[in-house]
């Protein structure tokens, strides 16, 4: 570094210099203090027509949870791209982990953003807390092209729709096929095919290097932010079983002290400890640490979202692994679908502005700008019916989502609020997945006591 | 001996001196008020922020926790609610007894561990000096990165690092963080590695103020090395056990990075603390009034333990 040079200050530059200091800060202070209370517009119905919506000079900002090393790159092409169409700029915001706490903080500081692209499943939450807006899906001029299931995801328990679908996906079984072609062994069909499969991939040495390093099936097992159940719940479906039963009155049956349940918590207690085939560690990983499993050869068998194609293509590499489609359990090959959708927020005086951008994004061009074919999508499968993954990615494995989805794709069973089953279930498969001796039966039973105590508080358990 | 206030005074008196009867008094008022308020005026900055960065976000929690708090829209007054509800929270008592745990062990054993270094360490030789450097570097490395080498470390499979080791003697490998009567354990390891070179900092800065004839006059009264360390040096130095103590218990009890970045409460919430427990409910179970509750809780128990500490080693005095 080049050393500053020239005269000293004298005494007074000094004095001049600390009373400008002191001053900017003292008007910084001032500043931040007024400057929390500028984002409490009027509320908007978000009923106008999207298409008349003219750009403002202020940008239209939009968070999406997404990181720099994820989906925000392929946001800012699309945002860009429309901005150059419409003249509308967008001020893009992504975070991960943190989006909710950000989220937050943001409304205690009255800055709601204008809009978020968030998951499918935090509708019940945003709209419990009363951040986001209703709209008036009519008012869109392609709403016939969107998927009437993706539709589904965007209404709350009311029948009122509080998002627009901007993108959906199902989750598949990923398998390592240069190492099932090595022990000579078939795809998994069943439950039973998938254990067989995960002990020889971990004591049959299936990358063949001499070492007992290798393991079967990954699991991310840790309870933050809800990620065991969100893993474990496709095996609850394949089992026959769900969180609740919804009844003809809006109210439901809780169902986790059923056979099937207790069934797919015990098949997963015996995934790691009969079988010993899931990575070690696993109550302690959330996905980011589960992926490298995969992605190293530590492991053979992933059942995770497409999303995770392209990290997969460079590393093990498109050649040695296949995706697959979901296995069949005691009940059925149903599999966790999501999605995310565009939120207009409350407060904000760009509704229309807002609307106009999801509608652009839900048409078959913004479809394709944030499928980014080869890059890191960020609509994984369109939810425009006139918009086919097959040919837009070019890619085989894409078909095979794009059909699960369409075939064993299944949403959650939408309640008021699903976040606080989604960590309250979780605790307990992390509790299972952690005790060798844990009392699956007596767990199960606290947990279904747990989810009526929350249907009560969300004033929907059934009588 | 002089207080600071009259030393401060001494100056203004002996300026007053050579003034008129006439001008004395109300220049005497103003250059006491101008003397008054410049310290004033130097902190201002620093306070203003204090004052809208620390003291009003403190305050504000606490008026909080009387709410029940929206996430987005009004709170509702509950009164006491959410200081009652903390006696039929079981997961917070958990948390609870495991923040006791923790503050037990990483504190007294990071002291133990500190003081048995400072012994070694003192002393200004050019190696000892060396070596002092390494063993302190944990103290200023980010927990985050930590942890990260931790968990490395503590992979419950027989090729990690640490069960490698100990296979060696037959033992293992154990299950660290996976395991769930291991893991608080696990990240209190981790916090001593780190914290015995900061309390070893503060022992040696005390070490270095004893009087050495002291020493000298337990040797020729022919004492052992060991009643020299027990009846001179711990004597010495009670103002280092002091602030390592203090702030040991300050740190362990509002322990938060060390158990989110390791484990994150978990496995099974066996490492649970409160903090991380604060941090589940007001980010996952958004319920931010019972949060501010138990933060409230948290202020006032640090304060009370640190202000019975320090009653007690005062009275011992």
């Amino acid at each position: 570094m080049k050393a500053q040079t020239g005269p000293r200050p004298t005494s007074s530059q000094r004095h001049r210099t600390l009373t400008t200091s002191c001053t900017a800060v003292l008007i910084l202070s001032l500043v931040a203090a007024c400057g929390g209370d500028d984002g409490g517009g009027d509320s908007q119905d978000g009923g106008g027509n999207p298409a008349d919506a003219e750009a403002t000079d202020e940008p239209l900002q939009v968070w999406v949870r997404q990181a720099e090393d994820g989906g925000l790159p392929t946001y800012q092409e699309m945002a860009d791209l429309y901005e150059e169409e419409t003249g509308q700029a967008i001020e893009l915001y992504g975070e991960v982990t943190g989006f909710e706490e950000s989220l937050i903080r943001a409304a205690s500081a009255g800055n709601l953003p204008d809009a978020i692209i968030y998951d499918t499943e935090g509708l019940g939450q945003l709209v419990d807390w009363g951040m986001v807006q209703e709209i008036d899906p009519d008012v869109l001029e392609n709403r016939d092209e969107i998927l009437d299931l993706a539709w589904t995801a965007a209404q709350g328990v009311d029948g009122s729709y509080y998002a627009v679908p901007t993108s959906t996906q199902a989750f598949n079984l990923y398998i390592r096929s240069d190492w099932r072609d090595n022990l000579g062994l078939d795809d998994p069909q069943t439950w039973d095919d998938v254990v067989e499969i995960a002990r020889a991939f971990t004591h049959d040495d299936p990358d063949e290097n001499g070492e007992d390093d290798t393991t079967g099936y990954v699991v991310p097992g840790s309870s933050q932010r809800g990620y065991a159940s969100w893993f474990w719940i496709t095996l609850l479906w394949q089992a026959g079983g769900d969180y609740f039963e919804p009844q003809d009155d809006g109210t439901f049956v809780p169902t986790l002290d059923t056979p099937e349940a207790r069934e797919a918590m015990q098949w997963l207690h015996d995934m790691v400890f009969d079988h010993q085939v899931v990575q070690p560690g696993t109550a302690n990983h959330v996905t980011a640490d589960s992926h490298p499993y995969f992605q190293s050869g530590e492991s053979g068998l992933y059942h995770t979202g497409p999303y995770m194609i392209a990290g997969f293509d460079d590393e093990p590499g498109q050649d040695v692994y296949d995706v697959i489609e979901p296995v069949t359990g005691p009940a059925g090959n149903d599999t966790l679908a999501e999605g995310e959708q565009l939120y207009v927020m409350t407060g904000t005086d760009k509704a229309d502005q807002a609307l106009a951008f999801a509608e652009w994004v839900a048409s078959p061009e913004g479809q394709e700008a944030g499928m980014n074919p080869g890059g890191y999508s960020v609509v994984r499968l369109p939810i425009n019916e006139n918009v086919s993954a097959g040919e837009v990615y070019d890619h085989p494995y894409w078909d095979v989502v794009a059909e699960t989805f369409a075939e064993s794709g299944r949403y959650v069973t939408p309640v008021p609020n699903f976040g606080p089953f989604r960590q309250i279930v979780a605790d307990t498969v992390n509790i299972v997945i952690s005790d060798p001796d844990a009392d699956i039966d007596l767990l199960m039973d606290d947990l279904n006591e747990q989810v009526a105590a929350e249907l009560d508080a969300q004033g929907v358990l059934a009588e | 001996m002089p207080t600071i206030k009259q030393r401060r005074r001494e100056p203004a008196e002996r300026a007053e001196a050579p003034s008129t009867p006439t001008d004395s008094k109300p220049a005497q008022r103003r250059s006491t008020l101008r003397r008054a308020l410049t310290p004033w005026a130097f902190l201002a900055p620093a306070l203003v922020l204090f004052a809208y960065f620390k003291f009003y976000p403190i305050g504000y929690g606490i008026w909080l926790s009387f709410f029940d708090v929206a996430v987005f829209g009004e709170n509702t007054w509950i009164g006491l609610d959410n200081f009652t509800a903390v006696f039929q929270d079981t997961f917070l008592q958990q948390a609870f007894w495991n923040t006791a745990v923790y503050v037990v062990l990483a504190v007294g054993f990071s002291a133990l561990i500190g003081f048995m270094l400072a012994l070694a360490l003192e002393g200004q030789a050019y190696h000892i000096r060396i070596v002092r450097t390494a063993v302190f570097l944990p103290a200023v490395v980010t927990v985050a990165v930590v942890a990260e080498v931790f968990r490395i470390l503590y992979h419950p499979t027989a090729s990690g690092p640490l069960n490698s080791l100990l296979g060696l003697i037959g033992v293992g490998p154990l299950g660290f963080i996976d395991d769930p009567g291991m893991s608080l354990h696990s990240v209190i390891g981790m916090h001593i590695w780190k914290s015995a070179p900061y309390d070893m900092v503060i022992f040696i800065a005390g070490l270095a103020g004893v009087d050495r004839t002291l020493y000298e006059s337990a040797r020729v009264d022919g004492a052992s090395w060991l009643q020299r360390v027990r009846y001179v040096t711990i004597p010495q130095i009670r103002f280092a056990f002091t602030i390592v103590i203090t702030l040991g218990i300050i740190r362990g009890v509002r322990v938060f990075p060390e158990v989110y970045t390791l484990t994150g409460g978990g496995p099974a919430r066996s490492s649970e603390v409160i903090m991380t427990y604060v941090y589940r409910v007001s980010f996952v179970d958004f319920d931010l009034g019972y949060a501010a509750a138990l933060s409230t809780l948290l202020f006032l128990l640090t304060a009370v333990l640190t202000a019975a500490f320090l009653f007690l080693r005062r009275e011992k005095a």
